[in-house]
């Protein structure tokens, strides 16, 4: 790895840290700052005996520095706390949660990178045709639908009017046709913006110079598309693929509380809906670190695909 | 301890053969399976000291039993695991005989894994355990204040705790706790001595259980028919610890097998129950149930119709145009499915401080009730799913108590003249009121600008401040709302646990009564509705103390709910009541169908 690629990773893991430590101040003030959690956690029946009990059992007591600082110093030893509502290991249930967010994120992607890519080509060899047309269509309907309203639709097709797939559920139930929605409602936006993003990539690098010298040079269409066009394409389109795995995380949240997937985004939806601080902390927290490394493997990818990024 | 007369003796032969639903499934083929139902919610928790919410409630009420169980009808009070109770002359005590042969499920907390029977001594651990202040159940106001020694057994635990407290750091005679400030290491121990158990919780033997109350509470037995009164096994507690909230055992008809993390929860059929139905099959009919946990209830309703589930409850909004006509029958593409409704015990009201300057006049707070038009309001935004409240506490439903029909009918004339009468002459020198309310996300906002809408009607300037649901709930608790959007769900069906929502010493911050009401008339009634054993008498008297409440108008009364669900065709023995209790053990699949 040359010096400079390493330097430059080592620069955006360190404007992490604060970034991290952004986050988990303003989660921690969000959440615990403005009310009492456990006052929430009784009812509107609450007694002052039970009220005290809970403040001292989870260290309400405490004053809120040092609340924090014992989230902080217990989440890097990966320890989140227990959930005040529904009293499981915080830590515990992400690492359960987290395949099932992970399975319908990659599944999504991959989805959006086959069909994108596929479109993207089909659309730029069918340049200013009916065909092109068409992609176009499909791309600007999977930029504009929003992916909640998206879900219900795929739902009320696949579901209620073809009853052919599951409306909810997980693999582990209903097999591998549960994750057939779910990854098609989460991978259509990434897959229209990846088909819009190839096909002006591939228009443009078809009309470079150097395509034009290895057709004269007798090579057939396929090896101009294979080895010159699609490689050279690629590039902007991989970067944007990468960085599309944060709009992946942040749309699992919807599609996961829509199709009953029991992943991180349903578990922060049970988090927000009890007002659940230590759930809501970690699930933000564990979030906040996805996005950062799904961030820092686009930046990476961007580095490497052009390293006038590094030096700047 | 003197016993007197019995008052009330109900014997189980005769009563428990006939109860329950009136059918029965009638071939081999029929009956069994797997009842599936979805809660919208994520339980919070399935140990009966936690289960404070709908959804654990939904999925515990099959797992667990107490003493008592309500109808699942009428919701009268009758007998369960206590199979018949004697209520003395003075009201204070309780004498219930446990029914022989009733078995906690099989369990590896257990010898063997074999669960045992169920002695008194098993109610007197589970009610002295939601006392402890160590487990911190939220369902301690079901005994403390009522039950003798309850107090003092959760002070005594406290104080126990002090001493250690104390001497583990060394300070001799500082506390952070008020109750202990002033109190001696001394002190400390002899009010310690009190931990051994809750005085007024007694077994002569293990098949009586005695319960002493400090003060007659005429509703006692309705406490027993609660979620925070089921019994658990002590070996359950204490083998699997923090973790008995997802690994429950109790002695109801189901048992628990497993709980998916973020999917479902799957219990199935004790082979030990001891219940029968009304022909002397065994109980229960169902094989299994599965519990799936589907927060939007588009997909819910999709799972529905895919035949994935047996009901939905409530029904979506969305879809409501899609399932009913106008004059509230099935659509044609629903009616193969049963639909049920009735009204639920829950009110929804604007609260007014009564303490404050301006809402301490009664006129004001009588015209602010002729202001609103509720039938408007019930068929418009809440598309039926309401039933206008004129001026009732108590809602419909309740066994043996005839619902009061209030005077605040929609009359905007009538509020203007008392509005004058007020002192405000149209609402000249009346202050803009803010009403608080907690977001919904649809109802609430929707409401509340419709009210606004009829305040504008009589002159009233009313502007809305919507916050979060615990902001909401701390503020007008502390008192610092004067004018507020509040419900109450009741949490057992008697009047009492509607009407102390205005008794005079139930005030914030412990109490309920956030309008801060006081009458002593009110309370006066109240209090002796609640010492009376005669039951026509107590629903005499609570009907007298509803109606000075509503003559005060210490709220402005808007509705109560009233529920739809949308039941499968093969579903049988189902019934729908006022509290949605849920008793599945009658329940059985008409595979015919």
């Amino acid at each position: 790895m040359p010096n400079d690629l390493f330097a430059y990773i080592a620069h955006r893991v360190l404007a992490a840290i604060p970034i991290l430590i952004g986050v988990t101040l303003l989660t921690y003030i969000l959440v615990e700052g403005t009310a009492d959690p456990e006052k929430l956690l009784q009812g509107q029946r609450s007694d002052q005996a039970s009220l005290e009990a809970i403040r001292e059992k989870f260290g309400f007591n405490e004053p809120h520095w040092k609340r924090y600082l014992s989230f902080v110093t217990g989440a890097i030893q990966g320890d989140l706390g227990r959930s005040l509502a529904f009293n499981f290991d915080v830590a515990e249930e992400i690492k359960n949660r987290f395949p099932a967010t992970a399975l319908l994120a990659v599944t999504a992607l991959l989805i959006a990178v086959f069909v994108g890519v596929s479109l993207g080509i089909f659309s730029a060899l069918y340049q200013s045709r009916w065909q092109d047309g068409l992609a176009g269509v499909v791309a600007l309907i999977g930029i504009s639908f929003p992916i909640f309203a998206l879900a219900v639709f795929l739902q009320l097709i696949f579901c209620v009017l073809l009853p052919w797939l599951p409306v909810t559920g997980y693999v582990e139930e209903r097999g591998w046709v549960a994750l057939i929605l779910p990854a098609a409602a989460l991978g259509t936006r990434p897959m229209a913006e990846i088909t819009r993003l190839m096909r002006s990539s591939m228009v443009e690098t078809m009309r470079s110079q150097y395509i034009t010298t290895a057709r004269a040079k007798g090579l057939s269409r396929f090896q101009v598309l294979v080895k010159h066009t699609l490689r050279n394409a690629a590039n902007p389109v991989l970067t944007a693929i990468a960085g599309s795995l944060a709009e992946l995380m942040a749309g699992t949240f919807f599609i996961e509380i829509i199709f009953n997937w029991p992943g991180i985004g349903k578990l922060g939806f049970d988090a927000v809906t009890r007002s659940d601080p230590f759930l809501l902390e970690g699930t933000v927290l564990v979030a906040a670190v996805l996005f950062i490394i799904a961030n820092l493997i686009t930046d990476i990818l961007y580095s490497l695909v052009d390293p006038r990024v590094r030096l700047k | 301890m003197l016993r007197l007369n019995l008052l009330l003796t109900f014997t189980a032969l005769g009563f428990l053969v006939g109860c329950g639903p009136d059918s029965t499934p009638d071939t081999e083929e029929s009956g069994g399976g797997t009842f599936r139902f979805n809660v919208l919610e994520t339980p919070n928790s399935l140990d009966p000291a936690w289960i404070r919410d709908t959804a654990s409630s939904d999925v515990g009420s099959s797992i667990h039993e107490g003493l008592v169980e309500f109808d699942p009808v009428t919701l009268e009070v009758r007998p369960c695991i206590a199979e018949s109770w004697d209520i003395s002359e003075d009201g204070l005590t309780y004498t219930f005989r446990v029914r022989r042969g009733v078995r906690f499920h099989d369990n590896g907390c257990f010898p063997g894994g074999v669960g045992r029977e169920v002695t008194a001594r098993d109610f007197k651990y589970s009610f002295e355990r939601v006392c402890d202040p160590r487990v911190a159940s939220p369902g301690s106001w079901m005994f403390l204040g009522f039950v003798e020694g309850a107090q003092e057994y959760r002070d005594a635990i406290a104080a126990r705790r002090e001493v250690e407290r104390r001497r583990s750091s060394g300070a001799m005679e500082e506390s952070s706790d008020d109750r202990f400030r002033k109190a001696t290491i001394n002190d400390l121990i002899e009010m310690s001595i009190a931990g051994n158990g809750v005085s007024g919780l007694s077994c002569p033997d293990d098949w009586t259980f005695v319960v002493r109350l400090e003060r007659p509470f005429s509703p006692f037995l309705y406490r027993m028919g609660h979620s925070f009164s089921w019994v658990v096994p002590r070996e359950a507690v204490e083998h699997y610890g923090d973790d008995f909230f997802n690994h429950p055992v109790g002695a109801g008809p189901f048992q628990f097998v497993k709980w998916t993390s973020g999917q479902r929860i799957v219990l199935q059929k004790n082979p030990h129950y001891w219940g029968k139905d009304k022909d002397g099959k065994p109980l229960p009919h169902l094989d299994g149930i599965e519990i799936t946990r589907i927060a939007d209830t588009n997909s819910e309703h999709y799972e529905l119709l895919q035949g994935n589930l047996h009901f939905q409850f409530p029904i979506p909004l969305d879809q409501w145009d899609n399932i009913f006509n106008e004059d509230l029958s099935l659509k044609p593409d629903y009616q193969r499915f049963q639909i049920q409704s009735g009204a639920n015990m829950r009110i929804e009201y604007i609260g007014m401080l009564n303490t404050d300057p301006l809402f301490q006049n009664k006129t004001l707070r009588q015209a602010l009730n002729y202001a609103i038009n509720r039938e408007e309001i019930a068929a418009t935004i809440l598309n039926h799913r309401a039933v206008p409240d004129h001026g009732a506490v108590v809602p419909k439903g309740m066994p043996g108590y005839e619902t009061f029909e209030g005077p605040y009918h929609y009359d905007p004339d009538r509020a203007r003249q008392l509005l004058a009468e007020a002192g405000y002459p149209n609402a000249e020198g009346l202050p803009l009121l803010e009403l608080q309310l907690n977001s919904s996300g649809r109802d609430n906002e929707k409401i509340a600008e419709i009210i606004q809408g009829y305040m504008e009607e009589i002159g009233v300037k009313v502007s809305l401040q919507v916050v979060d649901w615990r902001v909401h709930l701390d503020t007008v608790r502390e008192g610092k709302v004067p004018f507020y959007r509040m419900g109450w769900l009741n949490d057992y069906p008697s009047p009492e646990n509607s009407l102390m929502l205005l008794e005079g010493h139930n005030h914030p911050p412990d109490g309920e009564n956030y309008a801060c009401y006081k009458n002593p008339e009110f309370d006066r009634f109240f209090a002796a509705a609640l010492e009376s054993t005669d039951p026509a008498e107590q629903n005499r008297l609570y009907r007298k103390a509803e109606e000075v409440a509503v003559a005060d108008a210490p709220w402005i009364f808007l509705y109560f709910l009233k529920r739809y669900r949308l039941v499968a065709p093969e579903v049988r023995d189902f019934p729908m009541n006022a509290i949605d209790r849920r008793y599945l053990k009658w329940v059985w699949l008409d595979n015919a169908k």
